[in-house]
């Protein structure tokens, strides 16, 4: 399930506020956060405007 | 002041006693009040009657589950030696602990279903009143009663100027000194109160004016929401002729805690010959068609009985 | 970027960056950021309940003797505001970016620089609404929900509904955040099944809050368009519902309790297992108990409304909904009882607070168990029947779980022990103060005192004193937690292990005390025996 490679275990680092890193481990966790958040970001558009869909179907 | 709070404590334990094992039926609000009232129209009962089941049925729960715990918190101390078992599984135990919550859940979604099915059923009914919620007073019209319309008689009715003066912010009054007779009414007393009928389907409709109130008096059994528009119905019939005080129950501003409402129920005898002089004051100069009406609904009042018979029965079968 | 990987670099190696600007303002690292979020939970907390002693100290007596009506609704207002979105919210928060990462052994937050972001989002969000308070037409009055057409009287308004957006917008970065973290950061052998039940209890949650917290924001954003954009939303003149509103506005605002009593159950089902030395009774049944609470919080939202006049067939479904809740959330308390029994048991601090948390939260649910009954609730609604009902859930429920996660938790934190003697002194206040101010409150409703009332006949006045004097009596044990965590965190002498509990299991535990600025920056190898579920099979 996880996306971390244990046979390569290389050190994190922590990016700042400045700068993003550059994840040396794994594209399939970057891969895997860029999903998620695309994923849960549009759950949250979807139900912010069915807020308001909700109006006029009571009408 | 402070032997005044002495003699209230004492009066106050004294009616202690009779609110824990006074079996009166009582209407209005008492000090150390433990338990909801029993209310005094045919439907208040229903929710009186589930108050004290759900409430039984939680105290027994509540003293399996903390029995339980505190024999778990005695026993299986690491101080008394014990030592920690390994299992965290046991099948049987949870279908139990699964199905007898539904059962139980089952008996009482079956008890509330029937209460609030009578409730809802607003037909048949002997009379009708329209109330309007205004900020901050309730508006009361008197729109039909044994199937006359009336026409003309409808009042505000707002907090009484006694409590009025005392509730004003530092105004030095006692709200322990706002009575009428030996009753405290700080707060639950208005200028003109509802007057109604007792053994009468009464039927409300309400409705807001401005902002969202909430009718409410306790002795009826229910509370429902004046809405502007919106036109709301729920019905009483009063047993016992009385005074039953309630309060707006829904936040409508600066001065939601000071409009109460006051339903005067008289027997229907009195109460035509209130309506007819109600209908006088408000009937044009000629006052003989006036009379007619007051005659006719005193005349009509022995009949209205055996008719308010069938939903009484009703509501307790 | 090189730049930035030799800035990266450089912070690995010498810890926490030495200005306190850089450190605190700027923080990525979900260590500082979490101590951001609990340290703004703490002053939300106490400047809420300055307002609930105001309030308390008005309700003291009949007759009006300290402010004005308008004020109070003021007060009462705010103060669910300001603990709602200001103490618990930020505070679960907080205890997910600090314990989640080390929970499922990921170096940080799935995105560091968008946490930040979320955090500095809520100073200024609540700068903005207490500000209100201080200006000409005084703060929000109109009560926590807002409901128009009263809302839409109030000046402040246009203030409320912004700072309502900012801290939407902050919760739903910070769910997403968490979502991304728990669903692709775990180390490698952190099966789904095998994360702690606070990790699971907050993936779900986090779930609830992106679902429900834009409703909101829809909610809002009509009621602002409706007062100064000439829309009828919700205005009855102009072909509107006011009714809509608390459709809209409970369909978030039901999950919104869930999102502040799941992340406690997680809590709670991880400090039980730790001071009973035997492992949590049924895990799988709790994950999928939350997640079912979860799933029925999202259809019983008109129970709030109850008192509208809806249809029968509406009340109906939703009372028998509602009552559905009851079951899984039996499941729990029963799971919880199960898990001391046979266990090895200690009573320090945390597990004080958490037995506490399981008979007061109880208590609460069976007070809901009996606001679900359509009938009865005719009468309860509106009263201080549920002002003690929901204060029983979030009081002794929410905040009892977050002190309790607090004791757990702060050794690990500061690597120093608080003081237990002090730790029990606030226990013990606490636990009786707050049901001398809560429980009669119980009486007060059924005796017919409604809610959200400066002042009351003189019938309710017995037990509105004795509820004020405990509500003093709470207030003041609080600054006795706060004497506690800033001797625990500054000053005790006494060095905490890096197990700190005895039966405490899981990766949290296994990073030294205090938590290093970075753990976790090679992804654990995890041995099952370490965990609290490695070798779950029920």
């Amino acid at each position: 399930m996880s996306t971390i490679d244990p046979s390569k275990p290389i050190r994190m680092t922590q990016q700042n506020t400045s700068s993003a890193t550059v994840d040396p481990v794994s594209d399939n966790r970057r891969k895997g956060v860029r999903r998620t958040v695309t994923i849960t970001a549009a759950i949250a558009l979807a139900f912010f405007l069915v807020s308001f869909v909700q109006i006029v179907l009571m009408k | 002041m402070t032997s005044g709070v002495i003699r209230r404590s004492f009066t106050a334990a004294a009616m202690l006693a009779s609110a824990l094992f006074g079996g009166a039926a009582r209407a209005n609000p008492t000090p150390y009040q433990l338990n909801m009232e029993r209310g005094a129209s045919t439907w208040s009962q229903v929710p009186y009657h589930l108050n004290n089941i759900s409430l039984g049925v939680c105290v027994v729960i509540g003293i399996l589950v903390f029995g339980a715990m505190f024999i778990a918190m005695f026993r299986f101390r690491k101080s008394r030696g014990a030592v920690a078992e390994k299992w965290s599984h046991n099948t049987l135990l949870e279908v139990i602990w699964t199905t007898i919550p539904v059962i139980i859940l089952v008996v009482l979604a079956y008890l509330a279903t029937g209460g609030l099915t009578s409730w809802a059923d607003t037909t048949g009914s002997q009379m009708t009143v329209k109330v309007t919620g205004y900020q901050w007073k309730w508006r009361y019209d008197y729109e039909e009663y044994l199937g006359k319309p009336i026409s003309k008689v409808g009042f505000m009715s707002k907090l009484d100027s006694q409590s009025d003066q005392t509730r004003q912010l530092d105004s030095g009054l006692d709200p322990f000194k706002v009575k009428v007779g030996d009753e405290n009414t700080y707060l639950l007393n208005v200028d003109k109160p509802l007057v109604v009928p007792v053994d009468t389907k009464i039927r409300f409709i309400i409705t807001g004016a401005d902002v969202i109130h909430s009718w409410w008096v306790p002795a009826l059994g229910w509370k429902l929401d004046a809405i502007p528009g919106i036109v709301n119905a729920a019905w009483t019939n009063i047993q016992t002729p009385g005074t039953y005080r309630g309060q707006c129950a829904e936040l409508c501003g600066q001065d939601h805690g000071f409009m109460p409402i006051v339903v005067v129920a008289l027997s229907k005898p009195d109460f035509a010959k209130w309506l007819a002089e109600q209908q006088a004051k408000s009937a044009p100069p000629p006052a003989a068609p006036a009379a007619a009406p007051a005659a006719a609904s005193t005349a009509a009042a022995p009949k209205t009985a055996q008719v308010s018979a069938a939903p009484v029965a009703d509501a307790q079968g | 970027m090189s730049h930035a990987a030799t800035h990266d670099h450089h912070d690995d190696h010498h810890g926490a960056p030495k200005n306190f600007f850089q450190r605190w303002c700027m923080s990525t690292n979900h260590k500082d950021i979490g101590t951001l979020y609990l340290v703004f939970a703490l002053l939300m907390f106490f400047i809420g309940g300055s307002f609930a002693m105001l309030i308390r100290a008005e309700l003291f007596k009949p007759g009006l003797q300290l402010m004005q009506p308008y004020f109070f609704n003021q007060l009462t207002t705010m103060h669910a505001l300001v603990m709602i979105f200001g103490a618990i919210m930020p505070a679960f928060v907080g205890l997910g970016n600090w314990m989640i990462p080390l929970m499922v052994g990921a170096p940080d937050m799935a995105l560091p620089r968008m946490n930040n972001l979320s955090f500095w989002i809520l100073p200024f969000a609540f700068t903005l609404l207490l500000s209100t308070l201080f200006s000409a037409g005084g703060g929000p009055a109109g009560g926590w929900t807002m409901y128009p057409p009263l809302s839409l009287q109030s000046d402040s308004l246009a203030y409320v509904v912004f700072s309502v957006h900012l801290m939407g917008i902050s919760s739903i970065m910070g769910a997403i955040n968490i979502i991304a973290t728990i669903l692709n950061m775990r180390a490698p052998g952190m099966e789904l099944l095998k994360m702690p039940v606070f990790v699971w209890s907050w993936l779900i949650t986090a779930f609830l809050l992106i679902a429900v917290m834009p409703v909101l924001a829809g909610a809002v954003t009509m009621l602002l368009t409706d007062k100064y954009f000439g829309t009828n939303f919700f205005n009855p003149g102009g072909g509107g519902d006011p009714v809509l509103y608390q459709h809209i506005f409970w369909f978030f605002g039901h999950p919104e309790v869930y999102i502040m009593i799941l992340p406690a159950f997680g809590i709670i089902s991880e400090i039980i297992p730790t001071f009973s030395r035997k492992p949590i009774f049924g895990y799988k049944a709790m994950v999928f108990a939350i997640a079912s609470i979860a799933f029925l919080s999202f259809i019983v939202w008109a129970h709030h409304m109850f008192a509208v006049g809806l249809p029968l067939g509406a009340e109906i479904f939703f009372m028998y909904a509602t009552m559905l809740i009851a079951v899984p959330t039996g499941v729990k308390v029963f799971n919880w009882v199960s898990t001391m029994w046979g266990g090895s048991m200690t009573f320090e601090t945390p597990m004080l607070f958490a037995i506490a948390f399981v008979i007061l939260f109880t208590i609460g649910g069976f007070s809901g168990l009996m606001l679900a009954l359509v009938p009865a609730d005719f009468q309860y609604h509106d009263t201080y029947f549920v002002v003690a009902h929901f204060h029983y859930v979030l009081v002794t429920g929410a905040l009892f779980a977050i002190i309790a996660a607090t004791y757990y938790w702060l050794p690990k934190w500061s690597g120093r022990m608080y003081s237990e003697f002090w730790g029990k002194m606030h226990f013990w206040n606490s636990v009786i103060w707050v049901n001398v101010l809560f429980f009669p409150q119980h009486f007060l409703g059924l005796a017919g005192m409604p809610r959200r009332i400066p002042d009351y006949n003189v019938a309710f006045a017995n037990f509105n004193m004795v509820s004020s004097i405990g509500g003093f009596l709470f207030g003041a044990s609080q600054l006795i937690f706060l004497g506690v965590l800033v001797h625990g965190v500054f000053f005790s002498k006494k060095k905490a292990t890096d197990r700190v509990w005895e039966g405490a299991k899981g990766l949290e535990w296994t990073v030294p005390s205090p938590a290093p600025f970075h753990t976790f920056d090679v992804p654990p190898v995890i041995h099952d025996d370490e965990l609290a579920h490695g070798h779950v099979n029920d």
